[in-house]
């Protein structure tokens, strides 16, 4: 076992201003089968906590798409796993050490270092010790090595609020010294980050109305933290930083607000009009007596076959005018409740032909193949259905 | 019937296209795919994420040569996420 003296620290957001020792749990989607965990009141320990989002290739890319992939075939990923103890050791101080992991043949390539969280959230790690690992490994990858140390311990006291959250942009680690003003700059940067991103998007596109919403939300919740930290640390930087944040998500607030106020409009006038043509067609019918055959036009002109038909049509009529408002939810659905599977979509849409081996270019050709006949065939049996 | 069918054989392979197929070129999004798809995510120094939201990672690559002698490699990782996928 080799030993690197390196020191650096982290800040795990509390809303509450202080670490609550009896909240410390895993997330989850850490927890496996073989994860086991003895917790009492002033310690707890984890054990084979599964942390394989840790790496970017999430577990769909990895397991499936490989198989369209034109990666070396005699390159595989080893995936991280982490065990964990806390101790409370004072009012003021959890003690603890975390030793992560990857297991390859009975192999135990690991790194294992200590950590003190101070109750305002501050986190202090101490050296990293390393075992079957070459060193300059460690020295090439330090910075994100300590950024995996430090959201290991954050995802399990803090958990995670972000849906798929690897290593968080948002919070940074710190060599040497905790500096209060580099984590509130962190934030502010992330926020004015996301608000960017939204203004950037053309608003016109409902594909992702949910999405800049939730974006919107998870702005305000990363201001909560930032008012918390303003509270915790008493400095003016922080103070501002934390005004500056606020202005930026108001900022953006007013911009959604109009972007919804716009769509509550248009859709008024849609529903007015649907329910206008809706309102004016059965007041009609009904007016004109349909229950009595020998008064009611539409009975008298159209045979039983020809109204079937007519049921058809307007069905038809009604599946298209409604179709961009479904395929919008659809697609907001599938971003943000189904991301693993929104993830290989992106990437198969958004791949070039060339980079995907026979089996991948042959199946990116067969869907979309498929799905132009598809759209083909549906054309015809439509043309077919109303022409004749 | 038939053209109730045909309806939503249209409308379902457009939401299908919709998906899987970019009508619109970007060079950005193609470059991203084919790292994430073929090369584990791995980025280098000059990788930008031009001002889009995105996540950091560490892969542990093991690669076996051809005298059967096994190497651990680490990539560094980013990925683009969430509000960082808007298109």
């Amino acid at each position: 076992m080799r030993i690197i003296n390196t020191n650096w620290y982290g800040w795990i957001p509390t809303n509450r201003g202080k670490i609550n020792f009896d909240f410390i749990s895993p997330h989850s989607s850490s927890k496996s089968k073989k994860t086991r965990i003895e917790e009492s009141r002033n310690k707890k320990i984890y054990k084979n906590l599964d942390f394989s989002y840790l790496s970017d290739n999430n577990k769909f890319v990895t397991k499936y798409l490989k198989y369209l992939s034109k990666k070396p075939k005699n390159i595989i990923e080893l995936f991280l796993k982490a065990d964990v103890e806390f101790e409370l050791k004072s009012a003021k101080i959890i003690e603890g050490q975390v030793k992560i992991y990857f297991e390859d043949s009975g192999i135990d390539y690991s790194l294992k270092s200590k950590f003190f969280i101070h109750l305002n959230g501050v986190i202090n790690f101490n050296n990293i010790n390393i075992e079957n690992i070459e060193e300059n490994h460690i020295y090439e990858n330090i910075d994100i090595i300590k950024a995996i140390f430090y959201i290991v311990i954050k995802s399990i006291v803090h958990g995670d609020a972000h849906h798929h959250q690897k290593i968080d942009i948002a919070l940074p680690v710190i060599d040497n010294d905790f500096d209060p003003k580099i984590v509130s700059n962190s934030m502010l940067d992330y926020i004015k980050l996301v608000e960017k991103n939204i203004k950037d998007e053309k608003f016109n596109k409902c594909e992702w109305d949910l999405n800049i919403k939730h974006g919107l939300y998870s702005l305000k919740g990363y201001l909560s933290y930032l008012k918390s930290f303003t509270l915790l640390f008493d400095e003016k930087e922080i103070k501002k930083d934390y005004e500056f944040g606020c202005s930026v998500v108001s900022s953006l607030e007013n911009i959604v607000s109009r972007k919804e106020s716009r769509i509550n409009y248009i859709n008024g006038i849609r529903i007015s009009l649907i329910s206008f043509i809706g309102l004016f067609i059965s007041l009609n019918i009904l007016l004109n007596g349909f229950w009595y055959k020998k008064y009611n036009d539409i009975v008298q002109i159209f045979t039983y076959f020809s109204r079937i038909d007519f049921m058809w049509i307007s069905l038809i009529i009604l599946m298209f005018i409604f179709y961009p408002y479904y395929k919008c939810k659809l697609h907001n659905i599938l971003f943000r409740k189904l991301y693993d599977f929104f993830e290989p979509i992106f990437i198969l849409k958004n791949i070039k032909l060339e980079d995907l081996n026979f089996i991948g270019k042959i199946l990116k050709i067969v869907f979309i193949a498929f799905l132009i006949l598809m759209v083909i065939v549906g054309t015809y049996l439509l043309f077919d259905f109303v022409i004749f | 019937m038939e053209g109730f069918i045909g309806a939503l054989l249209i409308l379902i392979g457009l939401f299908g296209l919709s998906l899987l197929w970019r009508f619109k070129k970007h060079s950005f999004f193609e470059e991203e795919a084919n790292r994430y798809l073929n090369k584990f995510c791995e980025v280098d120094e000059n990788w930008s994420s031009r001002g889009r939201v995105y996540t950091k990672g560490l892969a542990i690559l093991k690669e076996k040569g051809k005298d059967g002698e096994t190497k651990i490699k680490f990539v560094k990782q980013a990925k683009l996420c969430d509000i960082g996928l808007l298109d």
